[in-house]
């Protein structure tokens, strides 16, 4: 059962819990308790388990581990503090010694220097990581320390190690520090079933201890700290820190408002900020942005170098950390980042938080913006500067959403067979298994509770190499299972080292090499996600230059130069983050409810400047949101413009359906305001439905607030009608699998997914493969194995990947269920030109095509497209 | 498709007819390359050979062919006659045995160490090329080195890529077939192997091709292109004006 906690415990209740000698060295070194303290001595002294949720700054790490070293100094003062490993404490970041020595060494250091301490044995702490040296785990293994710091690929090693895990025996506590980053990817579902496989080997519970920044919802974090069936206790210590956020607008009018001028007003508004802070932070959502920013505030105010730094994922470790120490210290007055400082190190003090454009989760605005204020008792202060319309209204709700304390949810992998495949062959390689008796062990991790009984034995017969021919599977096979006694285990002397040497789930990435067409010429690199994007003649910038795309290889792309041109390919393309669902909805209520705020039967509208003229219910509606005036007006006029263009404001309730032609193109937008995961889904069903029915193909645009598709011919209302009404009554997931089968993203979501799965190795024998090998082996592997079966688990697991974690099918189906009971609403209009609500869309260009089911059908069509053209360039010439 | 009265190239196959050797002809089925892909750490389930049996036995029901040629590349792995491929080549010797279809090998650039075979099983081996009644059959890593009136290689793998505006792609294997600059016929064949996706024709410089006969017994760019679809074979049209199209 998960129990949520409200009421704190009083100090002294939670002092009481401490051993005196432990309390006077706590009370004189601290003033008091921090607000997850006030919850954590008390009930860890219990024995519960915990997910602490607090802001950093917070006293989190501590609040976990006061406990434990107290529990440990008892120990050590009765004399009973062996050398054996009695808590273990898991990061996902790989700089925990700098993290952890503060946190950890020096408070125990402190501790020790107390005199009634002295001459009694030290809590020892040890750190285990891929960069540990082997002498160093050598000591370990001679005198385990009693504090074990790793990550969780480092606990899947030790776990298969028959002799290091006996030094697990006396296990008491798990800490799983930044759970919000495990929780919602597949590292943490691989240590979900390692916890698992822990207390299996070890024979016996501990106390599990979550820590994480603001996470919604709680009790899904806490189910996947405890895992199935346990108790947890739930901490909600994050909304300690006050809010003070406020929504900004450079100009008042963003549309007529000449670019440049918007930058103008923008840049002083930061410089502002900056000027009246110690230390201003500034949140972009992108690398590039971070670059461009810092490189502006430069030239247009005179800042030094010393004064202003950026600080994102591109830059080299030691250029982060100094960044960091800087920040420490206080000496520097503005730190830009894309994401890299939304979590995790603590920063020191920030005094504002600036945040440029749309944050896209309502979460991630308040992560951000609780980075500033020195403690936990100071009020974080934040503002959001926007510079287009959409971004307004998304960032207007998010705020009022999250100073309301309602928070977007994560979305957790579910039942993810690559992660468990692995996970077979770890424990294959231990013991022979019965079937049963491992299921249960798995289902009781809880990203695996619901898991199907045929989806593992489909893993258990892949992994015996079911799939190949009886004379193969010694090589292929890493376990043996024998479905009549209905056991496995380990197969072949290789499998021990595969396992080793190919732990994780963080696959390796490409890196394109990017060359001057029929040249050796190398220009630079770009990102292989970026590429999956690139269609040819796309224009884009790399290193200050202007290129166009041509072709590209499995680890080539090719280009020319492209002077002058206008890049139409922006370089954050692949870094943008998609809408949340909860956000889109909330936002597309507040389109609902502010524009039933009009009057538009009168017909003789007299256009007026928005701010004469706003009706004072209107005023009164948006004087509840935190925006500030030019915010209110542009709002206003937004909604405004697009209720006397289309009569209809499209909203949670109504999708508006919209025929226009723009550029001699026809469109049939779908307002559909559910953010890019759904509108993803949702868009392919439609495209496809209707390419089907008309025996063409359909492009494809797609953002957060709805989707365009672009047919090469007009279609009338009835045909759209028809293709809504399929829509709802068929399988959708059976449409996205045949729609993205030969697709480079389930390409290289299935190379990643065989890595995982043991299928493609990373490393073997000793050699390191290539990324650009497992590539070209990952298409051959794809080919044969989709022929072969469409539900072998690995490629399975590729299809769900992609439906469920990159785009939201679930919440896709709803909607359309939504349609079909007839709660959202479908009203289609034809406009001359695109409505206000639609040229953001219009303006980015096509994503992707929808094409023709039948290859035959498909190649015909496009050879009679080669010969039409062919023709026409000779007709030209004559 | 019935490129002339001597030969067909069979619907949706990267197989020729050669009616008056009463043969049929693929080229590079690379046997041997799902075995050298897992001594390599990827496991690829074998199906290559089964796509390659399964091709030949419809075109030698459909052409009432008594041989078959393979025109070089059998076998993937360059320094050994390694285990897996001795194995598979054993077997489409007696599927083709069990067909009543006679065998003629041409080697390739891969087929070092094939002849090992010959102790096991009775075929006929070539070095370099066969040439029978003004048909040069050989792998086309090497310059001809007789006079005949059409010539037949592989060692390409020829394909086609068609670029859309709307972003995607589609590659097909293909043949290429027209004249040499002597005035001869030349048909180059598509590889057999499934793996082998091929070289996009259409986007390669002619000093980068790999057979001597399209660097420099032939202009590539008058060449037509027939593309492999589902059961059928389509031509494109000259590769030159397959060259920077956009449909």
């Amino acid at each position: 059962m998960i129990k949520i906690l409200t009421e704190q415990f009083s100090d002294k209740k939670n002092l009481e819990t401490l051993n005196p000698i432990v309390r006077k060295w706590f009370v004189s070194k601290f003033s008091e308790l921090t607000p997850p303290q006030k919850f954590s001595f008390k009930l860890i002294s219990m024995k519960k388990n915990l997910l602490i949720t607090a802001p950093t700054g917070s006293g989190k790490t501590l609040s976990a581990f006061i406990p434990i070293i107290n529990n440990l100094t008892e120990l050590s003062i009765k004399g009973e503090l062996k050398d054996e490993i009695k808590c273990l404490y898991i990061s996902p970041l790989r700089a925990l010694n700098n993290d952890i020595y503060k946190n950890l060494i020096s408070p125990l250091n402190d501790l020790y220097k107390i005199t009634e301490l002295s001459g009694k044995k030290n809590i020892s702490v040890g750190v285990r990581t891929g960069d540990t040296p082997q002498n160093e785990r050598r000591k370990q293994f001679v005198r385990p320390p009693n504090i074990l710091v790793t990550t969780p690929e480092s606990l899947a090693i030790m776990l298969n190690s028959p002799k290091f895990i006996e030094k697990f025996t006396s296990l008491e506590y798990v800490i799983v520090d930044e759970l919000h980053e495990l929780a919602n990817s597949k590292r943490g579902s691989h240590l979900s079933l390692s916890l698992e496989r822990l207390a299996e080997s070890i024979k016996h519970d501990f106390v599990r201890i979550g820590l994480s920044a603001t996470i919604h919802p709680l009790e899904k974090a806490a189910s996947f700290l405890a895992g199935t069936d346990r108790d947890c206790t739930v901490v909600d210590a994050s909304w300690s820190k006050k809010i003070s956020a406020t929504v900004t607008s450079p100009v008042k009018d963003l549309i007529y408002t000449k670019d440049s001028k918007i930058e103008d007003s923008m840049y002083r508004i930061i410089n502002d900020v900056i000027k009246k802070n110690r230390t201003t932070l500034i949140f972009t959502n992108t690398r590039s942005g971070t670059e461009r920013l810092v490189f502006n505030l430069k030239r247009r105010f005179g800042y030094k170098d010393e004064e202003i730094s950026a600080h994102h994922g591109s830059l080299s470790r030691e250029e982060r950390f100094s960044v960091e120490e800087d920040l420490k210290k206080g000496s520097l007055k503005c730190v830009v980042s894309s994401t890299s400082l939304e979590l995790g190190i603590d920063i020191g003090s920030i005094d504002n938080v600036i945040q440029i454009n749309s944050p896209k989760s309502i979460t991630r605005a308040l992560q951000r913006i609780g980075r500033s204020g020195h403690s936990f008792k100071d009020t974080a202060k934040g503002q959001l500067i926007i510079n287009n319309r959409d971004d307004l209204v998304e960032c207007t709700v998010m705020l009022y959403d999250g100073l309301r304390r309602k928070l977007d949810s994560f979305t957790m992998p579910e039942n993810p067979l690559d992660v468990l495949a692995q996970h077979i062959v770890g424990m294959a390689l231990k013991k022979i298994w019965d079937v049963n008796e491992a299921y249960r062990l798995i289902r009781k991790a809880y990203p695996f509770r619901d898991l199907d009984m045929k989806d593992f034995l489909g893993l258990l017969k892949y992994l015996a190499g079911e799939y190949v021919s009886l004379q193969e599977r010694s090589v292929y096979g890493k376990i043996w299972f024998d479905s009549s006694t209905k056991k496995f285990g380990k197969r072949g002397r290789l499998t021990r080292l595969i396992y080793y040497t190919n732990i994780g789930t963080i696959p390796d990435e490409v890196a394109i090499n990017v060359y001057l067409l029929n040249t050796k010429k190398k220009i630079g690199n770009i990102e292989e996600e970026f590429l999956e994007k690139l269609k040819r003649g796309d224009v884009f910038v790399l290193g200050g230059r202007v290129y166009r795309f041509q072709r590209a290889s499995a680890a080539d792309c090719f280009v020319l130069p492209a002077n002058g041109e206008k890049p139409n390919i922006p370089p954050w393309f692949s870094e943008q983050l998609p809408l949340s669902y909860e956000l889109a909805v909330d936002i597309g209520r507040f389109r609902r409810e502010f524009s039933s705020l009009f009057n538009t039967d009168n017909k003789n509208i007299v256009y007026k400047k928005a701010a004469e003229d706003m009706p004072e219910g209107v005023k009164r509606y948006l004087s509840s949101f935190p925006v500030d005036s030019n915010s209110k007006v542009s709002i206003y006029e937004y909604i405004r413009e697009q209720l006397y263009f289309t009569k209809l404001v499209p909203s949670d309730k109504s999708i508006l359906i919209e025929k226009t032609s723009y550029n001699r193109r026809n469109y049939i937008i779908f307002h559909s305001l559910f953010g890019r995961r759904v509108n993803d889904a949702l868009s392919r069903v439609f495209a496809f439905i209707i390419s089907d029915k008309i025996g063409e193909e359909v492009g494809l645009v797609i953002n957060d607030n709805g989707f365009a598709l672009i047919p090469n011919n007009s279609l009338d209302e009835e045909e759209v009608k028809a293709a809504i009404k399929k829509a709802c009554v068929s399988d959708i997931k059976q449409i996205i699998d045949d729609n993205i089968k030969r697709t480079e993203i389930l390409r290289r979501r299935f190379r990643h997914a065989a890595a995982r799965g043991l299928m493609i190795l990373r490393n073997y024998k000793g050699h390191r493969i290539r990324v650009e090998r497992q590539q070209i082996n990952a298409q051959s592997l794809l080919r044969i194995i989709s022929e072969m079966d469409e539900n072998f688990p690995i490629l399975k697991e590729a299809y769900r990947e992609i439906e469920e974690d990159v785009m939201d099918i679930n919440h896709a189906s709803g909607i359309l269920k939504g349609i079909k009971t007839g709660k959202i609403k479908y009203p289609i209009i034809a406009t001359e030109v695109p409505s206000p609500f639609s040229h953001n869309l219009i303006t980015i260009g096509e994503t992707d095509t929808v094409s023709i089911k039948n290859k035959k059908d498909y190649v015909r069509k496009l050879h009679k497209l080669v010969m039409e053209k062919i023709n026409k360039r000779q007709n030209e010439n004559k | 498709m019935k490129i002339n009265e001597y030969i067909d190239l069979l619907e949706g196959m990267p197989v020729v007819y050669v009616r008056p050797l009463n043969s049929i002809v693929i080229s590079d089925p690379h046997l041997g390359y799902e075995g050298q892909m897992s001594s390599l750490g990827t496991l690829i389930p074998s199906k290559n050979l089964e796509f390659i049996k399964n091709i030949i036995n419809k075109s030698s029901i459909s052409t009432g062919a008594d041989r078959l040629i393979i025109t070089g590349d059998l076998k993937n792995d360059f320094s050994d006659l390694k285990q897996y491929e001795r194995k598979e080549i054993g077997e489409l010797i007696k599927f083709c045995e069990s067909l009543g279809l006679g065998l003629s090998f041409v080697k390739g650039n891969h087929d070092n160490y094939l002849d090992r075979i010959k102790s096991t099983y009775n075929v006929e081996i070539f070095k370099d090329y066969i040439c029978e009644k003004g048909f040069y059959i050989a792998h086309g890593d090497e310059l001809p080195v007789l006079d005949a009136d059409f010539y037949l290689i592989g060692h390409e793998h020829p394909s086609i890529v068609i670029y859309r505006y709307t972003g995607s792609k589609e590659k097909m294997k293909a043949f290429l077939y027209g004249d040499m600059y002597n005035k001869k016929k030349l048909l180059v064949l598509p590889a057999a192997s499934i793996f082998a996706t091929g070289t996009d024709i259409n986007e390669t410089e002619k000093k980068d091709l790999l057979s001597p006969y399209l660097r420099d017994f032939c202009d590539v760019d008058q060449l037509n292109a027939i593309c492999i679809s589902q059961e059928e074979n389509l031509n494109f049209g000259r590769v030159k004006d397959l060259r920077n199209i956009i449909v």
